[in-house]
């Protein structure tokens, strides 16, 4: 797998990078990273709304707690995400200062990358679906 | 006139499609509690129908699809203030012709017999005076100018004038006062009433007439005192006895098969319910405490009526017939194990189980704690869904709905309160009736899932729902809210699916209920 932050994840590679173009060539698979996390993401926080069920009453207030869900789950992979590739990735990173800081904007663009696909990905679909992922923007369900 | 408000409850479900009903009520209480009762209903049934002061004409495929026109005639007697007997009505005093004729036909105690709560079993004198009650109203009526002529009675019996193909159903017990004193002479009354207007119609020899031969179902215990100070209370140890009398009449007298084409017998072999009510130590002959619960024969007996309504015409050659029906169910020991068909004919028992159960379901979804037996938190929560496709109807025109589902099943405000369904369960004598033991369980009704009704599996919902069928491990067993749920993502999706129909309905009352009626179908997979 290379020097990829495939190979951080599953563990197959003890390596460092040390040169600009590796750091080049590792921010392809950040940003895959990126679109899959949000991906997962977006699968987790789909079941979870569509797990809320309608209430009763004469005001319900079932797609409150579906948006909260929707930006809870977006947070918490976000930190998530973060968490890996602040902490984790840049122990593979030697020596630090430029190198670091070439990573960090690539690292700023991959967690862009997750929060626009996350967020306005799901409030898309969710404007152009239907059933209780579409109370994420709006109050009726069709 | 519980077999009319069973009778209600089916047109209600759906089962009198495209009929319009002429429902005439005769008591001779004209307080009685059950009387009461059907008049609520039956107003709430019209309601229901009734938008911009219009009741919709008859429709079919949906609830309350049935036109119904109601009249209503109490007796003379019930209105009057303080003890009538029949030496009062006939003016018999001591000493004259009139009273040894009397005496030769009726017991001192029948003569001296208040008559304000009906006539206690005394059927020779009920007949009798009910008959001539009746057509002495008519001639009443008949006597005043057109304009003028508002009774009931005469309204109903004008409506058949020049009806060719009209059906008349007398339903009525046959071991009583009131109404086995009426069923043998109400087809009399209407032929003989119907050759006293200004110009006489006779009514058409086409229309036929139908009646029940409703024997004992029920008792009640009778206090000994009372019955020794009032010398004539109607006594249930009788009942058996005097439905075999009556039976015996309806088989041999020919003026009966002559005035009726079909009778249905509809008895009750098992344990007879108790219907003992006391009020101040004392047995209520009648009066507005009079409130009996509804039984499986009485469903049986509207039933019957609607098998009548159905039937093809009898045949010109076979005109004069005269035909009587049983139907038997299976008898486990001290109860019935009913089934759908065994109360509709063969070819409408899914009819029967899809249109009773469906609309049992949504009064456990109003009733639930979802809404909590308010049908306006139920609008206005699925109008927030569906554009306020129903924001026209306003609270006042859905309370009528409201407060006939509570009767329809059952209602809880301080406690519960059993509606006519729930009491046909407990009269049966039977947990399952029709239904799963536990939709009958009062202490659950407010949380079970009542997708789950249905004693057939295929018949209870399923949740299984798009990539939501991956059931997340912390959800517990379905309960009410999960029911409510899958009612709600379905009320949704028909109104996206079913929208050019629904559009087609005008009268907004209508429509909701259209919706109600597609919806439920395919949530309890009736589809």
């Amino acid at each position: 797998m290379g020097k990829t932050v495939w190979s951080i994840i599953f563990g197959s590679g003890s390596f460092q990078m040390d040169k600009t173009n590796e750091i080049d060539a590792f921010a392809p698979g950040l940003w895959a990273l990126a679109g899959v996390a949000s991906a997962i993401s977006l699968l987790v926080a789909f079941l979870l709304v569509s797990n809320v069920k309608n209430e009763g009453g004469a005001s319900p207030k079932e797609h409150v707690k579906r948006r909260r869900i929707f930006v809870a789950i977006g947070i918490i992979a976000l930190i998530i995400l973060a968490l890996f590739t602040s902490f984790v990735v840049p122990s593979y990173i030697k020596p630090l200062g430029p190198l670091l800081s070439r990573y960090g904007s690539i690292n700023f663009q991959s967690l862009g990358l997750f929060l626009f696909i996350y967020y306005v990905g799901g409030l898309g679909s969710s404007l152009l679906g239907k059933g209780k992922w579409a109370t994420l923007t709006r109050k009726k369900t069709i | 006139m519980r077999c009319l408000e069973s009778f209600i409850h089916l047109c209600a479900i759906g089962m009198m499609d495209e009929k319009e009903v002429h429902l005439l009520a005769i008591d001779t209480d004209h307080q009685n509690g059950n009387l009461n009762r059907l008049d609520q209903l039956i107003s709430r049934y019209i309601a229901i129908r009734t938008y911009e002061r219009e009741q919709a004409p008859a429709r079919k495929d949906g609830y309350f699809t049935a036109r119904i026109n109601y009249y209503k005639y109490n007796t003379e007697l019930s209105q009057k203030e303080g003890l009538i007997t029949l030496s009062d009505k006939a003016g018999i005093r001591p000493g004259t012709v009139e009273k040894e004729l009397a005496d030769l036909l009726f017991s001192e105690d029948v003569q001296r017999l208040d008559l304000t709560h009906g006539y206690r079993g005394q059927t020779h004198m009920g007949s009798l005076l009910i008959y001539h009650e009746l057509i002495d109203e008519v001639k009443k009526q008949i006597d005043l100018p057109p304009k003028d002529q508002v009774g009931k009675l005469v309204r109903f019996l004008k409506e058949l004038r020049g009806e060719t193909d009209a059906r008349i159903f007398i339903t009525g017990s046959i071991f009583g006062g009131t109404g086995a004193s009426s069923l043998p002479v109400i087809p009399k009354f209407i032929k003989d009433a119907m050759m006293l207007f200004e110009d006489p119609q006779p009514i058409d020899k086409d229309v036929e007439f139908g009646g029940t031969l409703l024997s004992s179902y029920f008792r009640f215990n009778v206090d000994d005192t009372q019955k020794k100070r009032e010398k004539i209370i109607a006594d249930s140890a009788f009942f058996g006895l005097n439905s075999q009398t009556a039976l015996i009449y309806y088989h041999d007298d020919p003026a009966i098969s002559k005035n009726f084409q079909y009778l249905y017998h509809i008895g009750w072999p098992i344990n007879a319910t108790n219907f003992h009510k006391e009020e101040a130590g004392k047995t209520l002959t009648g009066g507005m405490a009079q409130e009996n619960p509804s039984h499986p024969t009485e469903l049986l007996s509207a039933f019957a009526a609607i098998n009548f309504f159905e039937r093809p015409s009898i045949a010109t050659e076979a005109r004069g017939s005269h035909t009587k029906y049983y139907r038997s169910a299976n008898r486990i020991d001290q109860y019935f194990d009913f089934t759908f068909g065994d109360f509709s004919d063969g070819t409408r028992e899914t009819l029967f189980e899809a249109r009773l159960g469906t609309l049992f379901g949504f009064a456990f979804l109003l009733n639930s704690n979802s809404f909590k037996g308010d049908l306006s938190h139920f609008l206005s929560n699925v109008n927030e869904s569906i554009d306020g496709y129903y924001s026209s109807l306003s609270e006042r025109d859905i309370k009528p709905l409201e407060d006939f589902l509570k009767r329809f099943a059952f209602s809880i405000s301080d406690s519960f309160v059993p509606g006519w369904l729930f009491e046909l369960q407990k009269s049966a004598q039977y947990d399952a009736f029709l239904f799963e033991a536990f939709a009958f369980d009062s202490s659950k009704i407010k949380t079970f899932n009542w997708g789950s009704i249905y004693k057939s599996e295929e018949r209870k919902f399923s949740f299984q729902r798009p990539v939501k069928g991956i059931k997340l491990p912390w959800r517990k067993s379905p309960d009410y809210s999960d029911a409510f749920d899958h009612f709600k993502d379905l009320f949704v999706k028909t109104y996206k699916d079913e929208r050019a129909l629904l559009d087609r309905i005008t009268n907004p009352k209508e429509r909701i209920l259209k919706h109600l009626y597609i919806t439920l179908h395919k949530a309890y997979n009736f589809e």
